[in-house]
């Protein structure tokens, strides 16, 4: 897979404007543009509503913690469950038969305007991301109760939640690729944090979301991952993806101390997404050294990879670079920083790599 | 003395009319006793007859200036305004009162160089009749007779109808003066002045394009555009006017919008800027002052015009019509649909309605032809059964309001079609006229057309004996040349509105006469269309299906309509709502229906009947049995559950649970990837095979082992105070619950003091502590302290994303003196440390490794710190210091609250609104911005819906606009922006308040302190540099709305609502900009179309805190303090954002390079896109 694009920065999705303008020209300045998330609108910007939103029942809290009334998700779950079958039964003759599945402005006020501004500015790529079904499922709570509570309760409900991130992804690719945009979809899973493959009901997790990337792929897009914590790396590398983002500064070493999953995934074709400027307090990103920054990842790599210099300069090449996670937390101000920041930090590694 | 014409003088030069007369007398304050008496007070009229040497004064003061023509004070001299004093009775002395006046003092100022002239000034009364409706017709004109009798009595050169805001008030009052000057014997020219308001349009909704099509049948003086609004806004109405009018144009705005307290803003210097524009354009013939305008304002414009030419009107010839919308008919656009719905004799519901009396709905069948894409509506209520006056009465009071589009008149009855013109605000279209009884119905109707304005549909029928209707091609072509001469020569139609009706016959009744009709009607048209390339074609097309079978009347009324567009048809009266598209339809129908029309085939009405009557269904099939190791992953492969229990327990008698999920289930699952791979399985049977192994899985599981029965220990786990993130300490909770673990889950933001009490509660034996957040590692570290002064000395497990392990080891491990700090990177490291935390003899062992790790560390000399690399704050040399700056109209604080909505959606960025917002494509927005129809149906409804909401809350605090803004005296030092005191006295100006912004890191980096001279700066060249900030709010209530419209499940409204209100926010935002720069002395130039300033082509540039030059949020709180837009209804969240939310805040400046940038090391200028 080709990327061709003259700078290969893009965002992790969430930003801190509080304007849908500023928060796209932030996207829109990177390589890559990709769909900004801002929450400070609306807390159902925050990732779990975002990808959940239809789900009957669903209720999102101030600070963004989305929780379900079962009585409500009981009474109407069948109403969604119809529009989810025939959606997915009219899949293939019916190009928009997602279309209902698109992000509502009511939890992406930038969806429409980015789509928009990608097909105003014939902008050949985009990135997209979501809620990864893993995460959402793990997430999801009855109100009072512990995260992961509702789909403990409701046996019906993970299925339901799978079908609804795959619906609203599909709506989103196709949507993309009708404006003639290559899209690049992003699955957040954090949630892989406590990846166990011991745990059957984690195994077919992952069985889920190797099959949810492989009809993304079928759709056109190309598929990536966003795991901004350690996880059972070998599991994740082996999914299909098109591309691994995560915190370098967090993950690096562990991702390196799986060498052969990591090759593997590389030599089919797998790319990273690195994620090299921390997202951390002003003070420090005011100071940060980039260049010191690449060196040490290059080290890290070098450790690993050294005696194969194709391998690892062709990995850097084509890996896209990223924040470490999304600026949502963040003041206006840091996301300007961390944009030069990265800006500066891919144009050294161009120049080192040649 | 002999005065040239007015007409000649109007070609040679551009005239001047006087200015404001109501805002002049106000001025004067008079009392009750100027007006004789209380109750003539505010008959600004009367004043003619009580102070006449006051108004005289008035018009001597704009002779003075310049004025060329002045005009009486009659505005509102007719009965109907004079009789709310008590004086209509007085009208004729009234009016002739004043016409004497300003008759003797433009005399007394005229000489042949400079002949003075006499406007007799009617107003539009105080109806808008369809409006306010409160009068008839006949009244209204009557009203206008009796002061247009006094006025021509009075002297006056000309009759202007000025500040119009219906064109049926118009209407009334041209058959008025018609009637006044058949009293009078004479004739006078006449002028029309529309006012358009902020919407865009006149009061009654007619754009000034459909005002000039519904009085263009008229030799006007002059027509032209009064009050409402300053000049600026005048700009597009009046280039639209330029462009169109064959009549002189006349432009006379009032000097801008008043503010709160009533003071009207530009001066007479803003004025002539900008209507020096109008006039450098070659727009304007006449110019002159509306409200607020006084002698000074007078002055200005004269000069302006002696040094000007007037416009010369080269007009395109354009079939134009028109209802309250304009529509003209061009190549482009053909066909246009006529709604055919609302017609007796062809719909049964419209018929019954009306018969029912059930106008209301029956206006609705209106409103519904027009959003399924009629661009006009036919109506025709003849009926033989019931008095079609009455009922083209009824009807028309109702639907005249709620159909936009022109009308198609439909009747016979010359005394219907009377009224039906009426009741248009515009130009319509009379179906129809014809020679079948000779010239008869011509001398009937065509006068009527004449003199309401309306072209005419004229049918190719005569009075043959032997065959009026026109069947063959050549009988189309010769009925219409006879027709043509006479209608052109004798009645004076104007080519452009006549509109042949060639005439439709049914092709499949078998009526001998007709067969092969519909080629002839295709090449009538043609035929027609060549012979008169002026004028245009109309057909009723659905009549040459006629007899045929339901299913198929579609597909051949669109075929024919095809051909019939093809050959140059104009106009088709279809079923709006029911037209199929040609391209859609098979390509076996088309043959059909291709057959039928060309007759072609031994019988094609048989086979097009034959094949509307077929119809086809469709099937689909399932799978076998197999043996159980290869059943089980035929259920994931085939995404069934029946029978899967049964199989499951089958295979547990001699598999282990894990053993069966691992083999044959995961074999499914992978034979399902490779199926979906090769394109055999659709997603929908995936998700299928997904379902049929949760099921199993769900199944096997109370058959698992657990891990443990006893409790390995017990852990308290928390997310830290200010973090909500709990992901990743509910899967720990999860790993270490189902490894046995006994956890107690405290949630997320917990405090220090609510931990320490858990752990005295509980007594764990160990914490664990998560955050996604930076911030949450520094309360890791408050934490670990706050538990040691509280002497807790329990092991915690801490993790996060924002956490490292060098950071553990350096700042949490020595923060926790009391105890053990562990770091997990992962959820499954998590449950390693927490097994070995419990086991006494690996906790030693992990106690040491920290220990030497730590100490390692130290040894090292812990994390280095870089140097800042900020950037020095000095003024960029690519900014260069201004020699001369504008200079604002003044330092005060200015509250908008009167701002029309209307004016504001001007400016709203459609491709903003509609793209961006309601995703209709940037192509498509710009058709429909010019009012062309959508190549879309979608996009058409999202357009329809913003009007229908726009109308639906205008006028509602929901989008009431308010604004403040004020002008500050500014420098700009290093990287500080200092707001000064007001300029004046000897005082050295005093700091309000400071800014200090981001510089570009790069040489000659910009700042945005860089577009204000500094103090000395300032102080050297004996200047004073100023900046603006404002506010704009217009949402307020929105959220609620559009919750409550979300959950009526209205969300198409719900986000129209919302985006309506951000983009009307922006608009403001632009209005009041432009409004700043103009009173800075640099308006926009003419040419400056929306579009360019929506890309922000003019001088100066607004920025918003947030934004990338100035991104610290923050700054919005400075602003709060100096403006207090909490007075305007705006607060200001803790998070720095605005609520309402639809509200802008900006700062602005007027340096001419100011431009937006980033303050990243890549940004340069125009970096952030916009």
């Amino acid at each position: 897979m080709t990327i061709t694009v003259e700078r290969r920065t893009t965002g992790i999705g969430s930003l801190p404007h509080h304007n849908i303008d500023a928060a796209l020209a932030h996207s829109f300045r990177m390589g890559i543009p990709f769909l900004p998330q801002i929450p400070i609108r609306n807390p159902w910007e925050f990732m779990i509503a975002q990808a959940l939103e239809g789900l009957p029942g669903l209720e999102v809290d101030r600070e963004g913690i989305a929780s379900l009334n079962p009585d409500i998700w009981a009474s109407r779950q069948r109403e969604l469950q119809a529009r989810l079958e025939r959606s997915f039964a009219e899949a293939p003759r019916n190009a928009m038969a997602f279309a209902d599945f698109e992000p509502s402005p009511a939890i992406s006020s930038s969806w429409q305007p980015f789509l928009w501004e990608l097909s105003e500015r014939r902008v050949p790529h985009a990135k997209i991301q979501l809620a990864g079904p893993m995460t959402a499922q793990w997430a999801l709570k009855i109100q009072g109760e512990a995260p992961g509570s509702a789909a403990e309760r409701l046996p019906e409900l993970s299925g339901q939640i799978y079908r609804l991130v795959m619906a609203r992804a599909l709506a989103m690719v196709r949507r993309l690729r009708q404006s003639g945009i290559q899209p690049l979809v992003f699955l957040d899973e954090p949630g892989l944090y406590g990846l166990s493959r011991s745990n059957p009901k984690q195994v077919l997790g992952l069985q889920e979301l190797r099959l949810l990337i492989q009809t993304l792929r079928k759709e056109g897009a190309r598929v990536g991952l966003h795991c901004c914590s350690n996880t059972d790396w070998e599991a994740v590398l082996a999914l299909g993806l098109d591309f691994l983002s995560f915190d370098v500064a967090l993950s690096l070493e562990n991702l390196l101390a799986a060498p052969e999953a990591l090759r593997n995934f590389l030599r089919a074709g797998g790319r990273l997404s690195l994620g090299v400027i921390p997202t951390t307090r002003s003070a420090v990103l005011r100071s940060l050294n980039v260049k010191a920054l690449l060196a040490e990842t290059l080290d890290a790599f070098g450790e690993r990879f050294g005696e194969e210099p194709e391998l690892l300069r062709r990995t850097l090449r084509e890996a896209l670079y990223t924040p470490a996670c999304g600026l949502a937390l963040h003041p206006v101000s840091d996301a300007e920083l961390v944009l030069e920041a990265l800006e500066e930090y891919e144009a050294f590694c161009r120049e080192a790599l040649g | 003395m002999k005065k040239p014409s007015l007409r000649r003088t109007l070609a040679e030069r551009i005239l001047v009319l006087d200015g404001a007369m109501g805002t002049a007398i106000q001025a004067k304050e008079l009392t009750s006793a100027d007006f004789g008496g209380e109750a003539h007070e505010g008959c600004n009229e009367f004043l003619c007859v009580t102070r006449p040497e006051l108004i005289r004064e008035i018009h001597e003061s704009y002779l003075e200036a310049g004025a060329d023509i002045i005009e009486t004070n009659t505005f509102g001299g007719t009965p109907l305004v004079l009789e709310e004093y008590g004086l209509g009775a007085r009208t004729r002395e009234i009016n002739l009162a004043a016409a004497r006046l300003a008759r003797e003092a433009a005399d007394s100022h005229s000489t042949p160089a400079k002949p003075r002239f006499v406007a007799g000034s009617i107003g539009p009364t105080t109806r808008a009749i369809s409006v306010t409706g409160g009068i008839s017709f006949e009244d209204l004109a009557s009203n206008f007779d009796r002061q247009a009798r006094a006025l021509i009595e009075g002297g006056v050169d000309y009759l202007l109808l000025e500040t119009c805001q219906d064109t049926r008030n118009i209407k009334a009052a041209l058959l008025g003066i018609e009637r006044a000057f058949a009293a009078a014997q004479t004739k006078l020219p006449i002028a029309i002045s529309g006012t358009i308001e902020a919407s865009g349009t006149m009061l009654a909704g007619q754009s000034v394009e459909a005002l000039l099509a519904s009085v263009s049948h008229l030799e006007l003086l002059y027509i032209g555009l009064n009050c409402a609004t300053g000049p600026e806004f005048m700009t597009d109405h009046l280039r639209s006017l330029a462009r169109l009018s064959p009549f002189p144009v006349a432009c006379v705005p009032n000097a801008g919008l008043p503010d709160e307290h009533g003071r009207y803003l530009e001066t007479p210097g803003m004025v002539a800027r900008i209507l020096e524009r109008f006039v450098s354009s070659g727009w304007v013939n006449v110019l002159g002052g509306c409200c607020g305008t006084h002698a000074g304002h007078i002055r200005e414009l004269a000069r302006l015009a002696s040094r000007s030419r007037p416009r010369i009107a080269a007009p395109p010839r354009v079939s134009a019509l028109s209802g309250i919308d304009y529509l003209e008919i061009t190549e482009e656009m053909r066909p246009v649909i006529v709604g055919e719905r609302t017609n007796v004799i062809g719909s049964r519901k419209f018929k019954t309605l009306v018969c029912e009396e059930k106008f209301e709905e029956a206006a609705e069948i209106a409103r519904a032809q027009i959003r399924s894409g009629a661009q006009i509506v036919d109506v025709c209520l003849a009926n033989p059964d019931r008095d079609e006056l009455k009922d083209m009465r009824s009807f028309l009071e109702l639907a005249a309001r709620k159909v936009r589009v022109p009308l198609m008149i439909d009747s016979t009855d010359e005394r219907v079609i009377e009224l039906a013109l009426s009741y248009s605000q515009g130009k319509a279209l009379i179906n129809s006229v014809n020679l079948e009884d000779g010239e008869e119905r011509f001398e009937k109707v065509v006068p009527l057309a004449r003199r309401y304005g309306a072209a005419l549909v004229v049918g190719t029928i005569d009075d043959d004996p032997n065959q009026g209707m026109g069947i063959s091609r050549a009988r189309k072509l010769a009925i219409a040349e006879r027709s043509y001469a006479l209608l052109t020569s004798k009645y004076g139609v104007p080519p452009e509105d006549i509109y042949w009706d060639p005439l439709v016959f049914p092709c499949a009744t078998g009526d001998a006469q007709y067969a092969g009709s519909a080629v002839e009607t295709i090449e009538g048209i043609r035929l027609i269309k060549a012979r008169f390339p002026g004028t245009k074609t109309v057909l009723g097309i659905s009549n040459v299906s006629f007899g045929l079978p339901p299913a198929g009347r579609e597909a051949l009324n669109s075929v024919f309509l095809y051909h019939c567009v093809q050959a140059g048809l104009d106009l088709a009266i279809v079923n709006a709502e029911k037209l199929e598209r040609y391209a859609t339809l098979p390509e076996e129908e088309r043959g059909l229906a291709e057959d039928l029309l060309y007759s072609r085939g031994a019988d094609p009405v048989a086979a097009f009947a034959a094949h509307f009557r077929e119809k086809k269904p469709a099937t689909r099939a399932v799978g076998a049995k197999l043996p159980l190791l290869e059943r089980l992953p035929r259920y994931i492969v085939e995404g069934t559950k029946d029978g899967l229990a049964q199989d499951l327990d089958e295979a547990l008698k001699a598999m282990k649970p894990l053993e069966i999920i691992n083999g044959p289930l995961m074999a499914g699952m992978d034979e399902v990837g490779r199926l979906f791979n090769s394109n055999q399985l659709i997603v929908a049977e995936v998700l299928q095979s997904a379902e049929a192994m949760k099921a199993a899985v769900a199944h096997l599981e109370p058959f698992m082992e657990k891990a443990q029965s006893a409790s390995r220990g017990k852990i308290l786990l928390a997310t830290v105070k200010g973090d909500v993130h709990d992901i990743g300490k509910n899967l720990v909770e999860i790993i270490l619950a189902n490894n046995g673990f006994e956890v107690v889950n405290l949630g997320i933001k917990v405090p220090p003091e609510q931990l320490i009490q858990a752990v005295r509660e509980h007594r764990p034996d160990l914490v664990g502590l998560s955050g996604l957040l930076v911030k949450s590692a520094q309360m890791m570290v408050t934490t670990a302290e706050d538990f040691a002064r509280a002497g807790v000395d329990t092991p915690i497990l801490v993790g996060g994303a924002a956490l490292s392990s060098g950071f553990v080891d350096r700042q949490i491990s020595r923060a926790y003196t009391t105890g053990t700090v562990a770091y997990a990177s992962d959820a499954m490291s998590g449950l390693d440390l927490a097994k070995a935390i419990v086991n006494p003899e690996r906790f030693a062992k992990l106690k040491e490794e920290l220990a030497e790790k730590r100490a390692q560390l130290q040894a090292a000399g812990g994390s280095a710190s870089v140097a800042t690399q900020e950037a020095p704050a000095r003024r960029s040399a690519l900014i260069e210091p201004l020699q001369a700056t504008p200079e604002p109209p003044d330092f005060e604080r200015h509250v908008l609250r009167n701002t029309p909505i209307e004016r504001i959606w001007r400016y709203i960025n459609p491709l903003m609104l509609y793209g961006r917002h309601l995703g209709i494509r940037g192509s498509t927005v710009r058709l429909l911005e010019r009012s062309e129809p959508a190549p879309d149906a979608k996009a058409q409804r999202i357009w329809d819906a913003v009007q229908e909401i726009k109308e639906e809350f205008k006028g509602t605090a929901l989008f009431r606009p308010s604004a403040v803004y004020r002008y500050f005296r500014a420098s700009g030092e290093g990287n500080t922006l200092s707001l000064l005191s007001a300029p004046g006295g000897n005082a050295a100006p005093k700091a309000l308040a400071s800014f200090e912004f981001p510089r570009q890191r790069r040489e000659n980096g910009l700042c945005l302190a860089d577009y204000a001279l500094s103090l000395e700066e300032q102080q050297r060249q004996g200047l004073v540099d100023s900046v603006a900030l404002f506010v704009v709010t217009v949402g307020k209530g929105v959220r609620a709305l559009a919750e409550q419209l979300k959950d009526r499940g209205d969300y198409l409204k719900s986000h129209i609502v919302q985006a309506l209100a951000l983009e009307s926010a922006e608009a403001y935002a632009e209005l009041l900009h432009e409004h700043l720069r103009a009173s800075w002395g640099y308006p926009d130039p003419p040419e400056l179309t929306m579009m360019e300033r929506f890309q922000a082509r003019y001088r100066g540039k607004r920025y918003s805190f947030g934004y990338p030059a100035c991104p610290r949020l923050d700054d919005q709180a400075t602003l709060w303090k100096l403006l207090e837009p909490v007075e305007i209804g705006v607060e200001l969240t803790d998070g720095f954002m605005m609520d309402p939310e639809s509200s802008v805040s900006a700062l602005v400046f007027h340096h001419p390079a100011a431009t937006y940038f980033s303050v990243g090391q890549k940004g340069g200028p125009d970096d952030d896109n916009r």
